[in-house]
């Protein structure tokens, strides 16, 4: 007996049980039942692609145009006539964008991707505890604590930005720090990274009330069963909350994680704010309004090729290079969401689960 | 006979966590899991809340390079909507904006999610171009990528929906109706871009429906719009919260409200009031901010009470 595979398997089965559309064509035993079927799910593909394809043409346009604008040579630029395609290729503002005077890219984009791990980890973290604690660990003051929660979300971050600042200006939980030290005074911790670090370990970071409140309603669509059961097999809180409700919840973590590396990777308010790095790529590319034309006339200086062909006053230039450093910016993102969009699968959280 | 020496009462004194029962363990826990956010809560969010509220009280004024203030009531409220010729007008363009364009990007990231999620070809591409617009909505776009653009092929001049909207407006329609669906129409690029994030959270929310449910619906007979109906809606309505909650709070921070014949950002107005230079308006700004997030807060409590009736948990 040989081992059919997965493959084979199926379309034995298929076969057998007259489930394919094509297999009964080719038998030629087809019902009205099932050409009705198929014309139905080739009338709903078809509706599905030309929608998706004319929503994504809306998408893609603006990052078409940077890329398009990045791409072009010198000479085309601000050619009325194009349209979609540069009429002569060449990356030299690529080039300029990626250059030590502009973006300083790859020294860059490690810092940036390692920031936003970090940034990304604690965040998911403390966010998931507090979105476990409101669904299913209530205490007595739990749902006015869960109206911060919204309030967090509602109040502009505008109206305490002064205050917050302050409080990272002189860092001092419970007057500790001063007192250990001596001085009264806490410490200054703006323009450190620990700064970011303690407020997205704090819960507090770029729109973490979203991923609490997006958790919770995740949890609360558990069956509470699996965990009850947890309880009365002897698991703890913390080995529950680890070793059944996260793997139960992944799908909802995959995409807080995704959502929270997108924002914290592109944010420029509380880096710029808190952590004024010129390392961060998102916050380099806020400041580029000011400082592109004198970006590009230094890095023009520094390469012999550039010199000739690049005028560092002409708008279109400028333009064209903030068109390069933002697709720079974008495009590591796109290829990673690329890869984790695969994990986005079915769950299967509640299948084997009578009576529920 | 182990399990005999555990059953016997355990020794006073020792092991206080294990007499505890089950209700208190879970209070305790609960705070413990609560502990780091709940820090966070306290030093850098209701303590500058506390601030902005109490400066919105305040008559604030500059001594010494510090910031003191005298309590004087409502005053600045008072300022804020008698005086001010803006404000009160900025925030029921805001309002009235949200209503008419929130239900319309629930609905339609709720409809991409659908088609996005499912099995067909090339669903991995079609997925990562809909994460674009978050990417490109946040600090990324402090350019203004329309202007960013060399030549503009501005999206409305490939698609023109004129033809459309005198097609709606002749064909007999109550005017205020076919008004709202124009808008509706001429915004939807408008709003594909702007409801990103719906559309990530939808797409989460669907993945988390067991397909057995939808088996059962088959084999039972349903229609596809009675399975739509009786699961995937039931299913997502806890998300459909989340993301009313989200959208309501987006639309406020990112309307554009009407300000000497040009529009203004709500909120940068109010970062404008604030940062005026002279130093009252320090408290106006801190009203302003304060009377923007009561009405939000208003909003979000109506709407959410509303839909809250409806939403299915399994707890």
């Amino acid at each position: 007996m040989t081992k059919l595979s997965r493959k084979e398997r199926m379309q034995k089965a298929e076969e057998m049980a007259g489930i394919s559309f094509w297999v009964d064509l080719r038998k030629g035993r087809l019902t009205k039942y099932a050409i009705q079927k198929q014309v139905k799910h080739i009338l709903s593909m078809i509706f599905r692609y030309v929608i998706l394809i004319c929503l994504s043409f809306v998408v893609i346009t603006p990052l078409w145009n940077l890329i398009r604008d990045g791409f072009t040579a010198p000479a085309v630029l601000g050619d009325k006539s194009t349209t979609w395609i540069p009429q002569q290729f060449s990356s030299i503002f690529m080039d300029i964008a990626r250059s030590k005077s502009l973006m300083d890219y790859w020294p860059s984009l490690a810092y940036s991707l390692f920031n936003t791990f970090i940034l990304t980890f604690l965040q998911v973290l403390t966010t998931g505890l507090a979105a476990y604690s409101f669904a299913r660990l209530k205490f007595k003051g739990s749902g006015i604590l869960f109206f911060c929660v919204v309030l967090t979300i509602v109040v502009p971050s505008d109206s305490i930005m002064l205050a917050q600042y302050a409080a990272f200006r002189n860092f001092d939980i419970f007057g500790l720090i001063g007192l250990i030290n001596g001085t009264g005074v806490g410490l200054n911790l703006i323009d450190k990274p620990i700064s970011q670090y303690i407020l997205a370990a704090s819960g507090m970071g770029v729109k973490s009330g979203l991923y609490i409140y997006f958790m919770r309603q995740a949890v609360r669509g558990l069956p509470i069963s699996v965990e009850e059961a947890a309880h009365v097999d002897g698991a703890g809180f913390l080995r529950t909350f680890f070793s059944i409700v996260v793997p139960s919840m992944s799908g909802s973590i995959l995409t807080v994680s995704v959502l929270s590396f997108l924002w914290n990777y592109t944010d420029t308010y509380y880096t710029g704010l808190l952590n004024r790095n010129t390392h961060h790529l998102a916050y380099q590319y806020s400041q580029l309004q000011g400082n592109v034309r004198w970006g590009i006339e230094t890095a023009a200086k520094a390469n012999k090729d550039w010199i000739t062909v690049i005028n560092a006053s002409d708008p279109f230039m400028q333009t064209a290079v903030i068109s390069s450093c933002a697709i720079l910016v974008v495009v590591p993102l796109l290829i990673m969401y690329a890869f984790v969009q695969k994990r986005f699968v079915q769950g299967a959280a509640r299948s084997g689960l009578g009576g529920d | 006979m182990k399990k005999d020496k555990k059953t016997a009462a355990p020794k006073p004194g020792l092991s206080w966590y294990k007499r505890m029962d089950f209700s208190k363990k879970t209070a305790l826990w609960g705070m413990i899991f609560l502990l780091p956010w709940l820090i966070g809560l306290i030093f850098f969010f209701l303590r500058p809340l506390i601030n902005t509220v109490w400066y919105s009280l305040c008559s604030m004024q500059m001594e010494n390079g510090k910031f003191v203030g005298t309590f004087n009531g409502i005053e600045n409220f008072k300022w804020v909507l008698g005086v001010n010729a803006h404000y009160n007008r900025m925030i029921t363009t805001a309002l009235t904006d949200m209503l008419k364009a929130v239900p319309f990007q629930i609905f339609l990231a709720l409809f991409i999610a659908i088609l996005l999620n499912g099995e067909y070809r090339g669903r991995g591409i079609f997925r990562a171009i809909f994460v674009i617009p978050i990417i490109l909505a946040t600090g990324v776009a402090t350019f203004k990528l329309r202007e960013a653009s060399l030549t503009a092929v501005a999206v409305e001049s490939v698609m023109d929906m004129k033809w459309l909207e005198n097609l709606v407006i002749n064909s007999g329609i109550p005017a205020e109706l076919t008004s709202l669906l124009v808008t509706y129409v001429n915004d939807i690029f408008t709003v594909v871009t702007t409801c990103g994030v719906q559309v990530l959270l939808f797409l989460s929310g669907l993945q988390a429906i067991s397909p057995t449910l939808y088996e059962v619906a088959k084999m039972e007979g349903c229609t596809q719009f009675e399975t739509f109906c009786k699961i995937t809606l039931p299913m997502v309505s806890p998300t459909i919260l989340v993301c009313l909650v989200y959208s309501i709070a987006e639309s406020f921070a990112s309307a554009e409200v009407p300000y000497n014949d040009t529009t203004i950002r709500l909120t940068a107005y109010i970062r404008q009031i604030t940062f005026n230079g002279a130093s009252e308006y320090f408290g106006y700004g801190a009203a302003m901010s304060l009377i923007y997030f009561v009405v939000t807060l208003v909003v979000i409590g109506v709407i959410c009470g509303i839909v809250s009736k409806g939403v299915f948990y399994y707890d």
